[in-house]
């Protein structure tokens, strides 16, 4: 028997992709990932390609607060209800595999231009996927406290103002610490240094009232 | 709900039928089901209240949740230490056409008929009411016939001298009344927070709440602490008090006092809502009997959104009116709030009409607004002022390109052409590499695809030197299914770009039966018109008939008929297809649906119309709004949703506005003018730099500067400033009075 690596085996030594890539949409990157599992003569399953998008690219493709893991939910979504069902740019299924369309070889000619820096995309893509944290911490954004926090007008932020941007809008006295305590989890697992900065202005503003 | 050995002792049978307590509940709870526990809270209060000089305050009634059982609503308990009541006393109270509690006649309670509290019972489940007074206690409850069922232990004893473990049990330590049970499923809310919550911004409970005699708790029985939470309403802040003043209702030949305090509040607080909302005057009689929320004939008036106040009327002897009048009630029995038809309430609602105008007058200023359709028409043409320049690169006809190429690229990469139809694809080409280059070759790999030019010539381009060019090319084929590829390419570089070509029927040229409007659904926006295409084939066409009729169904409007060319046919024919064109008018609203039946000989085709709200507009400018807010510190504010705000209650506006015919004055057309300009201008810049726009590049790339866009700010204001100024100035005077 020849000693010939399995599929697997191969798409175990992928290593990341060496280029920037974390601004570039994940409809393109899932395609490039399809087009070089084929031109490994690897075949693009949706579990080879799971491993392998993590693999050569895992900033964009693993789980919040879990970088080692594969997300394989969204190179599920992408890659079937993207860039087959509505882009037409592969064909195949979960139960067949997938490949790429006509359409997405002439798409994939300009995707290697991206990754290698040759095309630049004007919009910069968001590289984690819309999670609960990302909501809450988008909905922090978007409260007065917040906007009064960066526009240098913190002294005007109230006390109901700084309870409504944490969404404890009743009983504080149990409310305030838990609601604080898990929008910073959320923060830190997002690395947003902007919002802990704000959630500690909070905390002292608060002065401890609620415990 | 804690199990116990109690059992039936003694029942009196009920006197209703099932059909008037479902009418009675559907009136009374329906509408606003937390009525049912301010209907238990109010009585603990009114027992309290007849209790008189007895006792003294505060009078505590503590409101119990329990939402732990898993499947059903949640558990309610309502207690007070006030009276409590004997056996007969329930026996009474719960007999429906009960007369009132015995002491109403001289004490300051609701007074209501009494038809609340076995209400509230028989819409709970697995309902119990504990009452002791004089060291005895009785427990029953209303059963699914309307039966009231005695609890106790000894056949027949309705009412046993109370254990001290009984009241530990019960945390009655003297007289008192408990009503528990489950709440019913229309009362829909099963949160704590969200009862809690909702029972302090409920109208009926406000003037309770705010009775300093008076401490409603609530307790979360799920919270481990269990501790008493004191409920609060919390009053919006006011302004300036409008009106304190007092005033008279004839009523039958009597006077009746009544004060009455306007407020303004702070913010709006959005129009009257009953029962949670803020604004309104609140009419309450007693202490704190709220009668309803009000603001008189002005209940829809948006410029009194911040009014908020009460009024409180002396009925010196109408209470008994006020559920149970000859003529029309006060107030309907389900507590819906006055009935308007009533005398008393007629002249009640005059003397406020009378307040509320007054403030009308004088208090509150006149609100503005801009006509939408001047609005749309302003931001269409600030967008198509800035649309290339913001956008990045934007091909001809506003197609926004997304791709900013090291050398040139073809645009799309993928293009499917409708036969015998041009199409526009694009070539980009970063303008650094001009120095190297001349031209740049197009090829069509296949001579059934027709392009409209061979060879792009850059000399002409060698001025710019920022930035990327967009060349257009127009492609063209007859030929369906043909599979093929445009190239672009030049001997000065080593790259070529490549765009995938397929030619797809065009159902124009291929109409069904031969006779077909083409597409057979189409939109509308209303108000608009839109010209539909209408396809015959060469073969249909008889020389005996020279005319399409078209027929009409719904909203829309169009001629009756088209009539075919006889002369010169074949010159109209495009691939032996005659199309025709059909100007169609949207004359409904939106949403409406309507069709056109083209009938030639005995063939017939129809198009179904929809009418539809004008599209988004495109571009970086999506609206502009006028704001009354006073808190703004800037005069105007563009924010990433694409909506400037102008906010006219500005001091330095108001300084302008001060004047007599302001809307006419130069000085003040010009300043708001030029607000509004200066602001499209640097909210034009920060978006194009955001876009990284050739028209405004980052010094530092990634950073977007002051110094950059105030760089870009004096270059603008110079070139586009005078047209935004010119179509600012336009807008202003269409400026209205809402």
């Amino acid at each position: 028997m020849h000693n010939i690596k399995s599929d697997e085996d191969l798409i175990r030594e992928f290593k990341e992709f060496e280029n920037s890539y974390e601004n570039i949409d994940k409809d393109r990157l899932l395609l490039y990932v399809v087009w070089y599992l084929e031109s490994k003569g690897i075949e693009p399953t949706l579990q080879k390609i799971t491993v392998a998008a993590f693999k050569l690219f895992p900033k964009s493709f693993s789980l919040l607060g879990f970088p080692e893991y594969p997300d394989g939910f969204t190179v599920y979504y992408t890659v079937w209800l993207h860039d087959t069902k509505t882009k037409g740019l592969l064909v195949g299924s979960v139960q067949s595999g997938f490949s790429l369309s006509n359409k997405g070889k002439y798409y994939i000619e300009e995707v290697k231009k991206i990754l290698s820096g040759e095309i630049k995309l004007n919009k910069v893509y968001r590289r984690i996927t819309k999670t609960k944290e990302l909501t809450f911490i988008e909905m922090l954004k978007k409260t007065t406290a917040y906007e009064k926090y960066k526009s240098n007008a913190k002294d005007e932020i109230s006390e109901w103002e700084i309870l409504k941007a944490l969404r404890v809008e009743t009983d504080p006295e149990h409310k305030f610490k838990e609601a604080l305590r898990r929008y910073t989890e959320y923060a830190i697992r997002l690395n947003d240094t902007d919002i802990l900065d704000f959630l500690k202005f909070l905390e002292q503003k608060m002065g401890g009232k609620y415990g | 709900m804690d199990k116990d050995d109690l059992k039936e002792v003694d029942k009196e049978q009920g006197k209703v039928h099932p059909k008037f307590f479902e009418k009675t509940v559907q009136d009374n709870f329906g509408s606003d089901p937390y009525k049912l526990i301010i209907e238990l809270i109010k009585n603990a209060a009114d027992s309290y209240m007849r209790l008189g000089a007895t006792i003294s305050p505060p009078f505590e009634i503590f409101v119990e949740i329990d939402t732990r059982f898993k499947g059903f609503m949640p558990y309610i308990e309502v207690r007070d230490n006030a009276e409590g009541m004997s056996s007969d006393d329930l026996e009474r109270a719960l007999e429906y056409g009960a007369p009132p509690s015995a002491k109403t006649e001289n004490a300051n309670t609701s007074s209501e008929k009494g038809v609340g509290l076995k209400d509230v019972l028989m819409s709970l489940g697995d309902n119990r009411i504990i009452t002791v007074k004089n060291n005895k206690v009785t427990i029953a409850s209303k059963d699914k016939n309307f039966d009231t069922i005695f609890l106790g232990y000894k056949a027949g004893e309705r009412e046993w001298i109370i254990s001290k473990n009984e009241r530990e049990k019960y945390k009655l330590k003297g007289n008192g009344t408990i009503v528990s049970g489950f709440l019913p499923k229309f009362f829909l809310d099963k949160k704590f927070e969200t009862i809690k919550s909702k029972l302090e911004k409920h109208y009926l409970l406000r003037k309770l709440l705010q009775c300093e005699d008076f401490k409603i708790y609530i307790i979360d029985r799920k919270s481990n602490q269990s501790r008493p939470i004191l409920l609060k309403y919390s009053e919006p802040k006011i302004s300036k008090v409008l009106v304190d003043d007092s005033f008279e209702i004839e009523y039958e030949g009597k006077t009746y006092s009544a004060q009455i305090k306007i407020n303004e509040a702070k913010e709006s607080l959005g129009p009257l809502s009953k029962p949670f909302g803020s604004a309104g005057l609140l009419v309450y009689s007693g202490k704190y009997t709220v009668l309803d929320l009000i603001l008189g004939n002005y209940k829809n008036d948006s410029r009194l959104y911040k009014i908020f106040g009460e009024v409180h009327l002396d009925l010196d002897g109408l209470e008994q009116k006020i559920r149970n009048g000859e003529e029309k009630p006060l107030v309907d029995t389900a507590r819906h709030g006055l009935i308007p038809e009533n005398m008393f309430n007629k002249n009640l609602f005059e003397a406020i009409d009378k307040y509320l105008k007054e403030i009308l007058e004088i208090n509150v200023e006149p609100e503005y607004g801009l006509d939408s359709v001047e609005e749309k028409e302003f931001v269409r043409k600030v967008n198509k002022i800035y649309g290339k320049d913001v956008s990045g690169n934007v091909g001809g006809g506003g197609t926004y390109i997304p791709i900013r190429p090291e050398n040139f690229e073809l645009y799309p990469q993928y293009v499917p052409l409708p036969e015998s139809e041009d199409k526009v694809i694009y070539l980009v080409v970063n303008s650094k590499i001009l120095s190297k280059l001349h031209s740049i070759n197009i090829l069509s790999k296949d001579p059934d695809l027709q392009l409209s030019t061979s060879k792009i010539d850059l000399e002409d381009e060698k001025s710019n030197t920022d930035g990327f060019i967009v060349k257009q090319i127009k492609i063209h084929s007859d030929k369906i299914g043909l599979e093929t590829e445009i190239v672009a390419n030049t001997t000065e570089i080593n790259h070529e770009s490549i765009s995938g070509v397929i030619v797809v029927e065009n159902p124009l040229y291929n109409p069904e039966n031969g006779f077909s409007f083409v597409p057979n659904k189409t939109s509308i926006v209303k108000g608009g018109s839109k010209k539909v295409s209408l396809s015959l084939i060469k073969n249909l066409i008889n020389s005996e008939i020279n005319e399409i009729k078209l027929e009409t169904e719904g909203p829309i409007s169009c001629p009756g008929k088209i009539i075919i060319p006889t002369a010169n046919l074949n010159k109209k024919l495009i691939k032996n297809v005659l199309i025709e064109e059909i100007d169609v008018k949207a004359e409904g609203e939106v949403g409406a649906e309507a069709y056109i039946t083209a009938t030639y000989g005995n063939k017939t085709s129809t198009i179904k119309i929809k009418i539809i709200e004008e599209p988004s507009i495109g571009g970086f400018m999506k609206h502009i709004e006028l704001s009354p807010d006073e808190r703004a510190k800037e005069i105007a504010h563009f924010d990433e949703t694409g909506t400037l705000t102008v906010y006219y209650k500005h001091p330095l506006f108001k300084m302008y506005m001060a004047n007599k015919n302001f809307k006419s004055r130069p000085d003040f057309i010009t300043f708001f003018a030029d607000t509004i300009t200066r602001e499209i201008i640097k909210a034009a810049i920060i978006r194009g730099m955001q876009n990284n726009s050739p028209s405004f590049p980052q010094t530092t790339p990634g950073y977007i500067t002051f110094e950059d866009v105030d760089a870009y700010f004096t270059r603008e204001y110079y070139e586009k400033g005078p047209e935004l100024h010119e179509l600012s100035k336009h807008l202003i005077k269409k400026l209205k009075f809402l």
